[in-house]
């Protein structure tokens, strides 16, 4: 076959041989060159194999050394990675009902590379912009954004997200070319502002911005999952692969969310009568911390808080501190029972209502002008000389010990955002005045939820139990995925062992001689608005003037009145703090906690205690009598007091819990009020009876019914109703509810059309 | 005189290596068409392939020394061609450098110019034997070789024009061109083209901006360097034994432009890696080598000019193919031979295999 390449006697027997070709010129100077010919024929070979030497360098250095790098462009221009969305987990109530859930909703999206030029683009903005521009206060949707968007990408720019359908439609029917649409989760609050303020809202990717939404943003969020899709370079796609999301966690609240709407539900209803500029009113389970209802009002809409004024976003409970006033004496007299220097029954000196602090005069209210009375008589009558002497006895050190063991001046770590701590001075930055102001609520700035757990402290024989939102926040429920209901029924334990965080501040004994006093506060002292109906209840008002933030001096106009309480005395239930904050209403003594807040405990705390069908510890007093006695009166007395209400449903409920107000005077205590109390007390009186004078307006329950045998009413029918209209049903005809079940309601004893006395519990099945 | 050509003397070795790399290149255009409107194409290289094999065959029975001998009324006709592609040729991407026939047979005569020149130049450099060249001589092989090159030019087709500067240099390195005046060619070409790319009149920014592209594609990565861009990532990307065949992603997601003919290098890379790549240019060394064995070994000096001519085709080719696909060279469009799709490409590869194959065949003779 073939030969050697450069074997010598091949090249030579060819040098030799002679030309065979037809070739011009015979090679004579072959001999010569032929040799040298050859070596550059190997010399072309030998280059050829330096160049692929070269090139296989070349190679190496592309495919080994630097393979990662030309791996991962390539990578980057094969592959698109979008993120899907997971969907955000369910926040429940206790009763597993959604306060908040996740549901989709259209998005519109346009391929700018599909509106060939800026004219197209500047039009399409526009009609777009007509249909989904609604609120004028919204950037995102604006004619002049979308055209924006649309010029700064080539591939992919948002319309407008989360739109209702109506809005959808509209687009769609516009047929615009490169316009799209996508369906994305939208977070959707099925209550609307229902307990807004403690859930919080979400923002336009789904990430929890306020409230429980923020706080357990992780847990709620879930893992967003991930569409790894191949593309040529025409962006088609070639291929993917879907990792799917995790959806979020469902979280279980301690809010019940019938008793966060009757909450609500008073709370407007007294914002209304006393014209204040913000309402907190705080529901707190006394055995276990549990925050029953949080509500804040005004309040807002999570589903639109984007078109929310600023300031209604942020939880008050929590994050807004005030003087507490009054209230506070709750903690001074519990201190100084329990460290021993005075006895309910003791005596003190309340100096004819003026005592001289480090040269500053403290008076009592005007017109107040106690001298040696009994503890109980000086806590019942408010009086600041007697807290002051209180404080005094036990001195500085003792006194913040029980402050800061009742929870003042730290966080109480309740899981909401934004939480502050208060205001306490430690004892060696005292004034010499200060011993003058703590003991009766100034000089300390406190928030609602610190004073509602306080007042469960003394509710629940003595132990602070640290707030809480979640129903359980350690992990147990998280990862979990079916939530059980667990519908709050009153304990009348402590939880045995105590959870964390909790500790004893004062003994049972003092706990138990506090609910005693305090319950005097609402039979004979300045908490009288607060009666119950069938039950006995325990509290105390406080009115404390607003700090002017701009002089840093009290101001004489702004006002926080608040009350708290807690009901039935002796097995405390409901723990409930009313703050009003700066009310207009109701003239000089509208600023009063007795007038401006105690009607709300009364009104909220009897529609709670029938709710959970707490058993009456009280005779009922007839709502007949207060009804045929003092309707007329009642009603000139609103008259003169305040200005026509509007008589919305919420105030024939409220009235149908009101039967008796605090000036009955089948009351025993009425005659015996002092002077002092008196004007406040015929204030509170007569708000009280405003709003109780519509209790004759229902229909239910018509003028004429006054005369009818008893207060026996007819049990209308729950089938069908939503829990939430079941409730306002049976508040409206005066009965109670036991809610079994959820859902629809489908039975009820007793029957429908059954008559019963007023505030009889009808217990509704409900069904999904 | 008698001759006898037999299939024995035929290089059965170099056809079996020709052979190997075809069916690479059949598959390899299979892959890198499979989702695009040119899948079928490996069906059609294979029908180029067969008919460049049959071709091949007839070119090995024709004596070499006969074509010599008409070679310059084969020249004259080869320019005619080209001024006729000029005149009446059709016009695709920019350039005319078809003639359609009728029955849509179409015809690039640019290609088979370099076949024509392979042999002028032997003939031409074979009369000049056993001298140094003079001026007088360098200057005539240079027109001879310049007029068609710049009738292919004028297309233009920088590509194929550039493919005909190896059989020139083949002929006066081989013809024996001395060093001194092999010196003074090449300052004078580097002085040229120097001169040509500073003064900016014949080549215009962009065309420059092409060149250059390579030595900087992240400059421009969607204009003049996507395509040397997309080559080396799809090359890197192969990484040492490939993404496999027909799973290449920049082949089959046709970020590679067109990777069935001049990029087909990169496309290989990618799907086959580094062994790949290795592979195919042992392939070429083999071939390239066995070229050279049958040049040194032909009968006589125009024997060798003809084999040597058709190896410096090839490695100017190959050169200036991978160089370009690996990003060490501009972007030029030439093929690389016995890889790229294109019937023109593949019948000029095996019509002069078949005249290296009569060369050889004809060594036995007498």
């Amino acid at each position: 076959m073939s030969r050697p390449a450069f074997s010598s006697d091949s090249s030579s027997r060819r040098a030799n041989a002679p030309l065979s070709s037809s070739s011009s010129r015979p090679n004579s100077g072959a001999r010569l060159t032929t040799p040298m010919r050859r070596i550059r024929m190997v010399l072309v070979l030998t280059g050829f194999a330096l160049w692929a030497l070269v090139i296989v360098g070349r190679l190496v250095w592309l495919q080994g050394i630097q393979h990662h790098v030309w791996q991962e462009r390539a990578d980057r221009q094969q592959e698109r990675t979008f993120a899907v969305a997971p969907r955000r987990g369910v926040l429940y109530d206790r009763n597993l009902h959604e306060l908040a859930m996740t549901v989709t909703a259209d998005s519109v999206y346009a391929v700018p590379e599909e509106m060939p030029t800026e004219a197209i683009r500047q039009r399409d903005a526009e009609e777009l912009a007509r249909i989904v521009h609604r609120d004028p206060e919204d950037r995102f949707t604006g004619e002049r954004e979308i055209f924006a968007r649309l010029n700064a990408s080539r591939a992919f720019a948002w319309v407008a997200r989360k739109q209702p359908p109506a809005i959808i439609a509209q687009v769609k029917a516009l047929n615009l070319p490169g316009v799209y649409f996508q369906k994305e989760f939208k977070r959707f609050y099925p209550d609307q502002d229902l307990a807004a303020q403690v859930l919080g809202y979400v923002g336009m990717d789904d990430d929890g911005l306020a409230g429980v939404e923020e706080v357990f943003d992780k847990q709620l969020h879930g893992v967003p999952g991930r569409m790894l899709t191949a593309v040529d370079a025409h962006r088609h796609v070639l291929a993917s692969q879907e990792r799917d999301p995790k959806a979020g966690e469902n979280l279980e609240l301690t809010i019940d969310s019938n008793i966060q709407f009757m909450a609500e539900r008073a709370l407007k209803w007294n914002m209304e009568r006393t014209g204040a500029e913000h309402g907190t009113v705080v529901v707190q389970d006394p055995h276990t911390g549990q925050i029953l209802a949080l509500a804040v009002q005004p309040s807002f809409n999570p589903n639109d808080f984007r078109f929310t004024k600023r300031d209604l976003l942020d939880d008050r409970a929590i994050t807004d501190v005030y003087e507490p006033g009054s209230v506070f004496k709750i903690v001074t007299y519990s201190a100084a029972l329990d460290s021993g220097v005075a006895t309910p029954d003791g005596m003190v000196d309340c100096e004819g209502g003026a005592i001289n602090i480090a040269g500053r005069i403290v008076h009592d209210a005007p017109g107040e002008h106690f001298h040696v009375i009994t503890v109980t008589k000086a806590l019942e009558e408010s009086s600041d000389v007697g807290a002051i002497q209180m404080a005094l006895r036990m001195g500085k050190d003792t006194f913040y010990k029980y402050i800061r063991a009742f929870g003042f001046g730290q966080k109480t770590g309740i899981l909401l955002p934004g939480e502050t701590r208060g205001l306490l001075k430690p004892p060696d930055r005292w004034q010499p005045t200060t011993i003058g102001s703590i003991p009766m609520g100034q000089e300390v700035a406190v928030t609602p939820i610190q004073v509602a757990t306080m007042v469960s402290t003394v509710a629940n024989g003595g132990v602070y139990l640290p707030p809480h939102i979640v129903l359980h926040p350690h992990d147990a429920t998280m990862g979990r995925p079916d939530l059980e209901a667990s519908p709050f029924r009153p304990e009348y334990e402590l939880p045995d062992p105590l959870p964390a965080g909790a500790h004893r501040v004062i003994s049972e004994l003092t706990a138990a001689q506090m609910r005693e006093m305090l319950e005097g506060v609402v039979l004979f002292g300045t908490g009288k608005a607060a009666q119950l109906n069938g039950y006995s209840a325990a509290g105390k008002t406080g009115t404390a003037q607003k700090i002017d933030p701009k002089t840093h001096t009290y101001s004489h106009s702004d006002y926080v009145a608040s009350f708290v309480g807690f009901a039935p005395v002796n097995n405390p239930a409901v723990t409930i703090v009313v703050v009003m904050d700066s009310p207009h209403k109701g003239g000089y003594a509208g600023h009063y906690g007795a007038w401006a807040s105690a009607p709300l405990f009364q009104l909220l705390g009897q529609q709670i205690l029938e709710y959970l069908g707490v058993p009456h510890d009280q005779p009922m007093k007839p709502a007949r009598l207060v009804a045929a006695n003092d309707a007329a009166a009642m009603k000139k007395a609103a008259q003169e007091e305040n200005p026509p209400q509007n008589l919305d449903d919420l105030q024939s409920l409220f009235a149908e819990a009101n039967h008796l107000p605090a000036d009955d005077p089948l009351s025993p205590q009425a005659n015996s009020q002092p002077a002092a109390d008196s004007g406040r007390q015929s204030a509170a009186s007569a708000g009280t009876a405003a709003s109780g004078q519509p209790a004759a307006a229902p229909a239910a329950k018509a003028p004429g019914s006054v005369a009818v045998p008893s207060h026996r009413v007819a049990v209308p029918s729950f089938e069908g109703k939503s829990l939430r209209q079941a409730v306002v049903a049976a508040s409206a005809a005066g009965l109670g509810i036991r809610v079994v079940g959820s859902g629809i309601a489908r039975q009820q004893a007793p029957a429908a059309g059954t008559m019963v006395p007023a505030g009889t519990e009808v217990v509704v099945q409900f069904q999904p | 005189m008698r001759r006898f050509l037999s299939l024995r003397d035929f290089d059965w070795t170099l056809l079996g290596f020709v052979m190997i790399l075809s069916v690479i290149s059949v598959f390899e255009i299979y892959s890198a068409t499979l989702h695009t409107k040119f899948h079928g194409f490996q069906k059609l290289q294979i029908l180029w392939i067969a008919g460049g094999v049959v071709a091949m065959f007839g070119m090995s029975v024709i004596d070499y020394h006969k074509l010599l001998n008409w070679i310059y009324w084969l020249y004259g006709f080869c320019l005619l061609s080209l001024v006729a592609v000029l005149a009446v040729g059709q016009r695709v991407m920019g350039g005319k450098r078809w003639i359609r026939f009728p029955g849509g047979i179409h015809f690039q005569p640019s290609e088979w110019v370099k076949l024509i020149l392979i042999v002028v130049m032997a003939r031409y450099f074979t009369n000049l034997a056993g001298r140094e060249l003079t001026w007088r001589d360098i200057l005539q092989a240079l027109a001879l070789v310049a007029v068609p090159m710049l009738l292919v030019l004028k297309q233009p087709d920088l590509g194929t024009a550039l493919t005909y500067t190896p059989v020139l240099l083949i002929g006066l390195f081989l013809g024996g061109i001395g060093w001194k005046r092999a010196s003074v060619l090449v300052m004078i070409a580097v002085l040229g083209v120097g001169s040509i790319w500073v003064s900016g009149k014949v080549l215009k920014p962009y065309q420059k901006a092409r060149l250059t592209s390579f030595m900087n594609p992240d400059s421009d990565p969607r204009g003049s360097g996507y395509q040397i861009l997309q080559s080396k990532i799809a090359v890197g990307d192969g990484g040492v034994f490939g993404r496999g065949a027909s799973r290449g992603t920049q082949t089959q997601g046709d970020f590679l432009p067109i990777p069935y003919t001049d990029f087909i290098f990169a496309a290989f890379s990618e799907e086959h890696g580094f062994v790949g790549a290795v592979l195919v240019l042992l392939l070429y060394f083999l071939i390239l080598m066995r070229l050279i064995q049958n040049a040194q070994t032909a009968a006589d000096l125009p024997g060798s000019f003809l084999v040597m001519g058709v190896v410096a085709v090839l490695i100017f080719q190959i050169a200036v193919n991978v160089g370009m696909v690996l990003g060490l060279m501009p972007v030029t469009g030439i093929p690389l031979p016995l890889m790229s799709y294109g019937g023109s490409s593949v019948l000029f590869t095996f019509l002069a295999l078949g005249m290296v194959m009569n060369v050889r065949m004809s060594r036995f003779v007498n």
